[in-house]
Formats: structure tokens, C-alpha cells, sequence
């Protein structure tokens, strides 16, 4: 029958089919990943259930067989899914990371860990061991260092030995007077009289800094000594005037105007002269000793201006005649505390200090 | 990273070259180009022979007279005795820092003991001029010279000695020197520094003060 020979192929066909695509996916697609395959086998079963011909054609045999054949399919179907859910279930558990191959790159990971701590405790030894050999090469040079000092001290105790063995022999052969050769006697006799300080030295640290001053700066001719002390005895000689006894002082000008003048007169002239630099130097110093006084003969000037009380004289007239203004009269009283008692307790004839 | 790591470690090491160098010319007055000063031993105590850093310092004391009556105090010649070498200041420390340290040599003041005792040059033990002239046989031992059998002394064993005085114009160690050599003792480990304590103070080189114990110059 043409009919059933042509169902037969189309069965057969269909059969193969399914077999294929059941060998297919039970196959192959188990190491393909398992997100992937869901997909896969819907159009599997998909195209195993849509065939190419139609029903109406088919005789009741062939219906037999197919209705046979479909409840294979379904049967297959469900193992395939059981199958596929087990898979599903095996991949949640063991949690697989979602790249290409997972398992081969961990150990990949191990490997470098273990190669890594490998090499550092490669590189613990290597460092131990060059400790050990540095605190050794330590140890020996400080036994060299001991031994060095050991045989300079050795040494310096036979060099001493050998001085004191030569002081002795030079005391016996001084004590026997008659064993320094007549010529030697002769030079130790000149150097006895040559009276120089080389026989007991004076040390030169021995020497003050004016000593050592005077014995090299004698024949230096500067004007610098003079200059300073030219200075000085100027200064000395405005202090001096400024203590001599003034009795009334009738002006409030500063008094010493006309010695400050001279003085600074002096300093200029002074300056004219000294040309060369050593000179500017000691007279830059002999300046600043200058203004080292001017604080100093202020103090000595607020002590030293004295005014006598006169007849009918108060606080207050002193002041106006000393200061133009006799209410500073209170300076004169505080200048003056063993004197005055009280502002209004001044004496005829009383000398009073009277500050700047 | 590395470079710049590389760099930083290079301009510090220069940086301390540097310092290091100033560090040595705080010391205007070297000895010498290259030696700024000399460490020595003086009587076991260590002693830096170096030089007066005042630039103004001079000589104040008798050794910077110039004239002293000769006879005797003459002008001496470079050569104290045939064979016998005229060495100078730096020789003289480098006999220190190498023979004497060594125990081979000997840096010898050869004045009268009240001069060692006053001041003299670091590194020097006293055997005064007199000893070698008249008592010979007494001391030469104690520079290990070996008795022999004819009468004579056998050198082989003898330090090499460094003898020097008050300066050229002094005959302490020239009469020490040509004892030495009458004696047999070889010129070539005889020394003569001619300078003495008038140049060594001229260059205001450390000395020793035994008797304070002090390091004057």
C-alpha cells in the first residue's frame, strides 16, 4: 500500500528526528552551560511536536503509531525535564562564578599563592643568613678593634719604660760627674747661659692678652691706641666737669652743650684722621664704647646738678627757675628723699639734686 | 616609582658629599692639602696633631728670636752625619703613624729633660744627647742593638730613630746622631728632622706639655 509505505517513511522520519534531537540534547548539550539550555530545548520539542504534514492524510495504523510515538516523546520530555532540573539543582548548589571556566583559574589562583610564599620564605633564609654572617663579621671586627687598642697600649707602655730607663741612666751619669764629656759640658754650659726661655719656655697661653699685645704690637706704629684713649680721656673729662661742684644752675639749657660740641668736634677730627681700615676698626669700637657711656653719663648727669636753697625760696620757685615750670617741682622732691621730708620742708642753704 | 625613588637617594648621598666636604674645611689651616690633621698616640693617650687655626698667631715666645750667639748656636748643616737623612714635618708624622706605631721606630727628643718637660712634639720619648755620647753602652741595648762577640753590637734587631732638638741652630741631636753612627749604628736607620721644635712651632703644630699634661700649640 502506498499509503502506509509513505506513512511508514514519514513515521520513520519523525522518529529519527526525535531520537536525534533527544541524542542531541542529552549529549551534547549537558557541557554547554545551563542557562543556555532551557531555550534549546524548548525549540527542540518545539519542532518535535509541529510537524510538516497534517493529520486528515494519515490512515489508523499511522495514528496508532504516532499516538505511540507522541507518548514516547512525552515520556522522553519528562526525563529530559527531570534531567534538566537535576542539572539546574547541581549548578545552584555548588554556586559556579559566571565565567568561562571557574575551576581551573582557582587553582590557577592557589598555585601563584603557594609559588608566592615559597619565595618569601626562600627570601626569610636568605636574610637570616646574611644576619648571621654580618653580626659575625661584626663580632671579628671588634676583637680587631680590642687587639689594636690592646697593642697600642703595650706599645705606649714600652715607649714609657724606655723614657723612665733613660731618666735613670741620666741621673746616674749626671750624679758621676766626671762621664759628660768635656765638650758636652761646654754646650750645656752655653745654653745655661744663653738665658733664653727655652730653657723653662713661658708658654705663650702663660702670657696675659695684654702682654701678648704690648710684645708684638710694640713696633706697630698706629694711631689707633691713641685715638681711643684720646676718646676716652674726652668723655672722661665731660664727666669730670659735669661732678665738679656747680652751686646754682641758672640756665635750663644743658649745661654740658658747649662739652658736647667739643667732643663731638673731637670725634670728628678723629674720624678725619683714620684712614686705613685697622684704624676704622678700633675706632668703630672705640665708638661704640662712646656710646656705651652716653646712658652712663646721663645717669651720672641726673645725679650730679645740685641747686642751693636760697632765702624765701619754695619747691616750686626752685623748679621754675630750673625747669621753667614750676610744677615739676615734685622731681626735685623725689630726687632728693633723704633731704626732703615733705615738699614744704626745704631749708635755706640746702643743696637739692636736680634731674634732668 | 622607582626612578623617582632612584633620584632622591642620589641627590641626598651628593648632598651628604658635599656637607662632608664643608665639614673638612672648617679647618682653614691643614697640614696639607689632602690632611687636614694626624691622629698619633702620645704616652698611650690619643693626641690630633693639627695646626693653630688663628691666622693671626704668631710666635711670642723665644722661639722667635733669631739670633742667639754662635759658636755654639750655629747655623747646622742639612746633613748631621754621612748617610744619615734629613727629614721634614711630614715625614715625621708618617713615621709616627707608621714605624712608631708599629714598635719599629722611635721618636726621639733628644734635648735635656727639662725641655721634653716643658713642651715637645707629640709622640716623642726623652733620651737626652748626653746619654748616646757618654753612656753608650747603657742605652743602646734599650734600642735593640744586640752585644756581639767582638766588643761591637749587632744592629740587626735596632729600631730606626727619629732624633731631633730645638731646631737647626741647635747641636743636641747632631751630637746624639754622630755618636750613634761612631758606634756602628746604621745610618740608614738614623733619622735627623732638622726643624726641631723652632719649625714645629713655626707651622703652630700641636705640642705636648708633659708635666701639666696640657696640648699646648
Amino acid at each position: 500500500m502506498a499509503s502506509s509505505s509513505r506513512t511508514f517513511i514519514v513515521a520513520n522520519a519523525a522518529l529519527v528526528t526525535l531520537i536525534g534531537g533527544m541524542v542531541w540534547f542529552l549529549f551534547v548539550k549537558e557541557t554547554a552551560p545551563v542557562g543556555q539550555s532551557a531555550p534549546e530545548t524548548k525549540s527542540v520539542t518545539e519542532s518535535a511536536t509541529t510537524p510538516a504534514f497534517t493529520t486528515e492524510s494519515l490512515s489508523a495504523d499511522d495514528a496508532q503509531a504516532i499516538e505511540a510515538l507522541q507518548a514516547q516523546l512525552d515520556e522522553e520530555k519528562q526525563r529530559a525535564d527531570k534531567a534538566r532540573a537535576q542539572i539546574q539543582a547541581r549548578a545552584q548548589e555548588t554556586a559556579a562564578p559566571p565565567v568561562a571556566e571557574p575551576t581551573s583559574n582557582q587553582l590557577e589562583v592557589e598555585q601563584q599563592k603557594q609559588r608566592i610564599s615559597q619565595m618569601i620564605t626562600a627570601q626569610l633564609e636568605d636574610a637570616e643568613a646574611e644576619n648571621k654572617r654580618l653580626t659575625q663579621a661584626l663580632a671579628q671586627k671588634n676583637q680587631e678593634i680590642v687587639s689594636v687598642k690592646k697593642q697600642n697600649s703595650e706599645l705606649a707602655r714600652k715607649l714609657i719604660k724606655l723614657d723612665d730607663s733613660a731618666q735613670s741612666l741620666l741621673a746616674k751619669l749626671v750624679a758621676d760627674g766626671k762621664s759628660i764629656s768635656s765638650s758636652d759640658q761646654d754646650y750645656l754650659g752655653a745654653m745655661q747661659a744663653l738665658q733664653d726661655d727655652t730653657v723653662s719656655p713661658q708658654r705663650s697661653v702663660d702670657l696675659s692678652q695684654t702682654d701678648l699685645i704690648n710684645r708684638v704690637e710694640i713696633a706697630d706704629n698706629s694711631d689707633t691706641g691713641s685715638i681711643a684713649s684720646q676718646l676716652r680721656s674726652a668723655v672722661n673729662e665731660l664727666m669730670d666737669d659735669q661732678s665738679k661742684d656747680k652751686p646754682s644752675v641758672n640756665s635750663t639749657k644743658p649745661a654740658n652743650s658747649g662739652q658736647a660740641t667739643s667732643l663731638q668736634n673731637s670725634i670728628n677730627n678723629l674720624m678725619a684722621r683714620s684712614e686705613d681700615q685697622k684704624s676704622q676698626r678700633q675706632f668703630q669700637a672705640d665708638l661704640a664704647y662712646l656710646d656705651s657711656l652716653t646712658p652712663m653719663e646721663k645717669e651720672r648727669l641726673n645725679e650730679t646738678r645740685w641747686v642751693t636753697v636760697r632765702s624765701g625760696d619754695t619747691l616750686y620757685d626752685i623748679s621754675k627757675r630750673v625747669y621753667n615750670d614750676g610744677w615739676l617741682y615734685h622731681k626735685i622732691f623725689e630726687a632728693n628723699p633723704q633731704i626732703l621730708s615733705s615738699p614744704d620742708n626745704i631749708k635755706t642753704g640746702q643743696r637739692l639734686r636736680v634731674p634732668l | 616609582m622607582k626612578a623617582l625613588y632612584t633620584t632622591l637617594i642620589s641627590l641626598l648621598l651628593i648632598h651628604t658629599a658635599a656637607f662632608a666636604q664643608s665639614g673638612s674645611s672648617e679647618i682653614v689651616v691643614q697640614i696639607t692639602s689632602s690632611i687636614p690633621t694626624v691622629d698619633v698616640n702620645h704616652r698611650g693617650t690619643p693626641v690630633t696633631v693639627k695646626r693653630i687655626q688663628d691666622t693671626n698667631n704668631k710666635l711670642v715666645d723665644d722661639f722667635a728670636k733669631t739670633s742667639r750667639p754662635c759658636p755654639p748656636f750655629c747655623v747646622h748643616p742639612m746633613q748631621s752625619a754621612p748617610g744619615v737623612a734629613t727629614i721634614g714635618e711630614l715625614d715625621l708624622l708618617d713615621f709616627l703613624s707608621k714605624d712608631v706605631a708599629q714598635g719599629k721606630g722611635l721618636l726621639i727628643d733628644a734635648r735635656m729633660p727639662k725641655f721634653y718637660n716643658s713642651e715637645t712634639i707629640p709622640g716623642s720619648i726623652n733620651i737626652p744627647f748626653v746619654l748616646f755620647t757618654s753612656s753608650a753602652a747603657d742605652i743602646l741595648p734599650l734600642l735593640g742593638a744586640l752585644p756581639d762577640n767582638n766588643r761591637k753590637w749587632d744592629f740587626q734587631e735596632a729600631k730606626t730613630l727619629l732624633l731631633w732638638c730645638n731646631g737647626p741652630w741647635c747641636d743636641q741631636s747632631p751630637r746624639a746622631i754622630k755618636a750613634l753612627v761612631k758606634e756602628g749604628y746604621p745610618p740608614e736607620k738614623l733619622l735627623y728632622y732638622r726643624g726641631g721644635m723652632q719649625l714645629w712651632k713655626v707651622f703652630g703644630l700641636t705640642t705636648i706639655q708633659p708635666l701639666s699634661n696640657e696640648v699646648g700649640g
